[in-house]
């Protein structure tokens, strides 16, 4: 479904990625993870479109988006949300979610109907709904943006750490509110680092590391993955991991 | 249009108010203020859809007055077309000049006080030249010879020009309320609050934001024809000038930008003011000294306008 091919984006002199390759198959939630600016937020922006690229492709439904406008993105079915969210903070939840409805649906009167089951799917409480969305605890905002988004009707939902600040019993909620969205037949790419969540959501994983991609596999695959273990913790530690495991098999 | 449909009796009431105002008050003075309130009413209002509803906020939106004042009296004077006519071709300039600064800015990826300024310059470029050209009578301006008859758009009796300025500033109302209850108007709202989550949502900001300034320019337009023949008079001081710019951007803000209602309050409260203080004191501009003042008061007790005051308590702001 969603084919990235050697992908390149330079900041003057920095490159936040590097060759990296990406593929997502039709109906799969995929997670991308890696250390804080190895450029996971980066290559997002590139596939949906936001930032240009210097090098590689971009295949959405076998057709080349590369250098295709965010919009256009959008309307074939590939939809971002956004790591800082970005609400329309003046609308209320349920003229946010409408402005996501409205793009298959004309009619105002069913752009509101239809967000409002969007909003039931994503479990925001019909009391919310008329709230401006600045009122919004980072828990609500954070299921504001894949309201938003999943309003849309997208093909693929490129998910930025929709589980960021939220508390133990809300990551539990979104988990199972995406495992449905996938379900209804919507494939995920996601960047998280609720590393629980990562592991039981997803069924391939991509890891980025200084802006390379540096393993990718099954969940367990990775966790056992020596490279992937050092861009974490530095250089060395899967060696003395497995020094004092070695030591102290209880441990 | 369920702003239409829920409140239609208060509808109806400013309606027929405003029907029946210059009969109950004939006199050429109170007719006059009439028809002031009304024209800030509408080209507040050509303001308000771009800049309270689509968050286009512009310093220069007498460019597009200008542009059509000027477009319908060169028509009649240059070419002799019936002044009616004015109508359609200020509208239809003003859209393209609409056209032409939208694209011209919004291809540069202008936004906010960006936006605002690159607007004020157009506004500049526009006075400048038809300051300096022979076919717009440069600095002399262009005079319509007095010819009172309905064919020729003058009007002995002004009332007539007083249904004409209502049933513009009724049919603004009217757009503004489509526009709040229609696609177009949440994808201008979403434009408004956040243009990189209205683009991650699919709508191309671009085309919709030139949409708006196009429909804005021709509103403006129109007024800028209404006024010139009202007037009989433009120059280019008349017609670009900034004081109008300020005056449509002060009449949306006070009464509430956003709001459908905004720009007519505030637009009552400009025509009074201006007309009590031309009347009492001899000092010029102090119309605008005082309007500035009650600006302030405004952003500071009352921020989303004086719309405000006429809301239930609890409802929230930025609606109408």
């Amino acid at each position: 479904m969603l084919k990235v091919t050697n992908l390149t984006k330079i900041f003057g002199g920095l490159r936040a990625v590097d060759q990296a390759s990406v593929e997502v198959a039709q109906g799969r939630i995929v997670a991308l993870i890696g250390p804080n600016g190895a450029g996971k937020t980066t290559l997002f922006a590139c596939i949906a479109g936001f930032l240009p690229i210097n090098q590689g492709r971009v295949d959405f439904m076998g057709q080349d988006i590369t250098g295709m406008k965010v919009h256009d993105i959008a309307r074939l079915g590939m939809v971002r949300t956004f790591q800082i969210t970005q609400p329309f903070a003046k609308l209320t939840v349920l003229e946010n979610i409408a402005v996501g409805s409205h793009q298959l649906h004309a009619r105002r009167a069913d752009a509101l109907a239809h967000a409002r089951t969007v909003a039931q799917q994503v479990g925001i409480s019909e009391s919310m709904l008329e709230q401006p969305a600045a009122e919004l605890t980072v828990a609500g905002r954070k299921r504001l943006e894949l309201a938003r988004a999943l309003a849309t009707e997208p093909k693929l939902l490129l998910l930025d750490e929709v589980m960021a600040g939220l508390n133990p019993q809300e990551i539990t909620e979104i988990i199972g509110i995406i495992r449905k969205i996938r379900e209804a037949g919507v494939t995920i790419l996601l960047i998280e680092h609720v590393m629980h969540a990562v592991m039981s959501l997803s069924e391939h994983i991509y890891v980025l590391s200084y802006g390379k991609i540096i393993a990718q596999g099954a969940p367990l695959e990775i966790v056992n993955n020596r490279d992937v273990v050092e861009a974490y913790l530095g250089r060395g530690a899967a060696e003395q991991m497995a020094m004092a495991s070695a030591e102290n098999p209880h441990a | 249009m369920n702003a239409l449909r829920s409140s239609w009796w208060l509808h109806l009431l400013l309606l027929a108010i405003a029907l029946v105002f210059p009969v109950v008050f004939s006199s050429p003075f109170m007719v006059n203020f009439g028809v002031l309130a009304l024209f800030y009413a509408f080209i507040g209002q050509s303001w308000n859809i771009a800049g309270g509803f689509a968050g286009q906020l512009s310093f220069g939106h007498v460019a597009f007055f200008g542009v059509g004042a000027y477009a319908s009296t060169m028509v009649q004077m240059r070419l002799g077309w019936n002044p009616w006519l004015g109508l359609p071709v200020s509208a239809l300039a003003g859209a393209a000049a609409g056209w032409l600064i939208a694209v011209l800015s919004f291809r540069a990826g202008l936004k906010g006080s960006y936006f605002a300024l690159i607007t004020l310059a157009f506004a500049e470029v526009f006075r400048i030249i038809s300051n300096s050209v022979e076919i717009t009578g440069g600095g002399l301006g262009m005079l319509i010879p007095m010819k009172q008859s309905m064919a020729n758009f003058q009007f002995g009796d002004r009332r007539i020009f007083y249904f004409i300025i209502l049933a513009l500033t009724a049919a603004s109302v009217l757009l503004a309320l489509w526009l709040k209850a229609s696609r177009f108007g949440a994808r201008l709202a979403a434009i408004r609050e956040n243009e990189d989550s209205a683009r991650a949502l699919g709508i191309d900001i671009f085309v919709e934001k030139t949409k708006i300034m196009m429909i804005s320019g021709a509103i403006a337009g129109v007024g800028g024809c209404f006024f010139a023949q009202y007037f009989l008079y433009i120059d280019p001081t008349i017609a670009f000038g900034v004081d109008k710019s300020v005056e449509m951007l002060l009449v949306s803000m006070i009464g509430g930008a956003g709001t459908v209602y905004g720009p007519l309050i505030g637009a009552v409260l400009l025509a009074a003011i201006s007309e009590v203080t031309r009347a009492w004191f001899t000092i010029q501009g102090l119309s605008l000294v005082l309007y500035g003042a009650l600006l302030v008061v405004i952003i500071a007790f009352l921020p989303n306008g004086l719309i405000d005051l006429f809301k239930r308590r609890g409802q929230r702001p930025g609606r109408s």
